[in-house]
């Protein structure tokens, strides 16, 4: 998996809520990749027990903090997987969409990383 | 006002600081953020003004801690901002008490500054209107406005004291005019009741057919006429004092149904099935005897004793000697003083001409013709040609009363003793008998 060079995410929200001072910024970044790792882990651990429930509760989670930080390609995605488990042929494909998610949101991560390096 | 403060409740850390910052940004606010439901509840003595709930928290339901929330305070407004997008669990949370429920998305912020706005108008309203009812409250503290100093007024003062601290009935008797409505007052604002509603009906005022449902209420379309749902005296009074004038004027098939309120502490609308509980102290009062009443059959006697309470009876002004003097004055400069007038006083000879007077109008009499003398004068001073009586001679009131010799005896003395200060050799000097006759008659409580 290779870095993108179109930009994953958008900080207009974010700017709108927080400003645009950097520290703040930067704050809300270390936020946002500390939740995605977290709901990471938790989206494979459902996903490995065949739990679409679990799978469903943890993308409602990610779903607001995707919004704020404008990752647009997930958007749809997120919501699909927050409803998985109302979808019997979805549930049927439950490892693929969740690591096909999860693939697209660790470029999001690899790309915050490398904008906001850590100091 | 004091600060905002807002209490955060979300567990998506970035979420929560994301908010907290933002609503930070007016310095007027204190945000706390909190990331479950345990951590919200246990800081709740600190008197939010607002607290925003996620629904879906670790440890239990945003609705759980709104229950929670609403048990212990349910001032506090409750906002659900919430990643669920279900219409039916935002109609829940909205009808147990959720101020409002919006979805996590970009209206977020502008909902939530609307509502901060909102209630801190409603705060504001609420502090002015605490500070209005504590105005009134010391406007109706009772040595403001029941003023004398007679021992007739003074052992007014001890009952009035003693009702407000409990919540016994009171039942206020008096001739027109003593004041009766002015002492439910001084006890509704002098007790713990007097932040709540003081509502006042005069029984007399209202139509016969109209009484029920002025007093409990009605249901829509309960009786021709009835095109809404009216809340009566009883529920507009819940939590304070209703205060029932002239109650011996009401009719014997309402009084059954007063009696049955009073009883229960519950009612129900006319026309409706639902019964309401009402908390409400009952003040009494009544220019008739109601005693009297009872023994004719024109007033229930079950009624009658749980009305009875505790008995205050206003003496007439004519048996309240100095306090002409002492009312007058404070009746001239209250006058003086809302019409913008130089202060006046009254004359020797004017106030001579004012105790010498039975005021069959009492107080209410006192003050409108002390009102009229002062618009009569030309001065600062009030004589005795700008007091006009409207209730014939002196002598002739005095006489209308139809007492016996020895009642009148009795009344004589005690008028010049209140009029001389209790100085009886002065009176004796003045009613020409001797001072031992006085003495006697104090001594044997005739007077």
């Amino acid at each position: 998996m290779t870095m993108s060079d179109e930009k994953l995410y958008k900080l207009d929200k974010l700017f709108e809520y927080v400003g645009d001072s950097q520290e703040t910024i930067r704050e809300m970044v270390n936020l946002f990749l500390q939740s995605a790792d977290e709901i990471k882990t938790q989206m494979m651990t459902a996903c490995r027990q065949n739990n679409p429930e679990g799978v469903g509760k943890a993308a409602h989670k990610l779903k607001p903090s995707l919004d704020i930080f404008g990752v647009n390609n997930l958007a749809v995605q997120v919501r699909l997987i927050e409803k998985i488990h109302l979808d019997k042929e979805m549930c049927l494909n439950l490892h693929q969409i969740v690591k096909d998610f999860l693939d697209k949101l660790d470029l999001v991560v690899q790309q915050l990383h490398h904008d906001f390096p850590s100091k | 006002m004091d600060g905002f403060r807002i209490f955060i409740t979300e567990d998506d850390m970035l979420y929560g600081e994301m908010l907290k910052y933002h609503l930070s940004l007016n310095p007027d606010n204190e945000v706390h953020l909190f990331r479950n439901g345990q951590e919200c509840l246990k800081n709740l003595y600190r008197m939010p003004s607002l607290i925003t709930l996620d629904y879906s928290l670790p440890d239990m339901s945003g609705l759980e801690v709104m229950r929670h929330i609403k048990k212990e305070n349910p001032e506090i407004p409750v906002v659900i901002v919430s990643g669920q997008e279900d219409v039916s669990t935002a109609v829940t949370l909205l009808k147990e008490g959720a101020y409002d429920y919006f979805v996590k998305d970009d209206d977020v912020k502008d909902r939530l500054w609307n509502i901060i706005k909102k209630i801190r108008e409603n705060l504001l309203l609420k502090s002015e209107i605490n500070k209005l009812k504590d105005e009134i409250g010391r406007k109706y503290e009772f040595r403001n406005v029941i003023k004398g100093n007679s021992p007739a007024i003074r052992q007014i003062f001890t009952l009035i004291e003693k009702a407000t601290k409990t919540n016994i009935t009171v039942s206020v008797t008096g001739e027109t005019g003593t004041g009766k409505e002015l002492v439910a007052k001084a006890i509704h604002y002098n007790s713990p009741r007097a932040k709540k509603p003081f509502v006042a009906v005069n029984v007399s005022a209202i139509p016969r057919e109209l009484i029920e449902s002025e007093m409990f209420g009605h249901e829509k379309g309960s009786f021709t006429g009835a095109i809404t749902r009216k809340t009566g005296k009883f529920e507009q009074a819940h939590g304070g004092t209703l205060f029932l004038d002239e109650i011996g004027e009401m009719d014997l098939h309402m009084q059954s149904k007063l009696l049955r309120v009073i009883q229960e502490r519950e009612l129900n609308r006319v026309g409706g099935n639902e019964t309401i509980k009402i908390d409400v102290r009952l003040i009494v009062a009544t220019n008739r005897n109601l005693s009297d009443e009872v023994a004719k059959g024109a007033f229930r006697e079950d009624l009658y004793y749980r009305l009875l309470g505790l008995p205050i009876e206003l003496p007439p002004l004519r048996y309240r000697g100095h306090d002409i003097i002492i009312l007058a004055k404070y009746f001239v400069d209250g006058f003086c003083a809302e019409n913008k007038l130089r202060k006046m006083s009254i004359s020797e000879a004017a106030q001579q001409k004012l105790m010498q007077y039975a005021f069959p109008g009492n107080v209410r009499e006192l003050k409108a013709m002390i009102e009229l003398a002062a618009v009569l004068t030309d001065s600062d001073v009030i004589d005795e040609q700008h007091i006009s009586f409207n209730s014939g001679s002196v002598a002739t009131n005095f006489l209308l009363e139809e007492n016996t010799l020895e009642e009148y005896t009795s009344k004589i003395i005690r008028y010049y003793l209140d009029k001389y200060n209790n100085n009886v050799v002065l009176v004796a000097k003045k009613l020409d008998v001797g001072k031992s006759t006085i003495y006697r008659m104090l001594k044997e409580q005739r007077v």
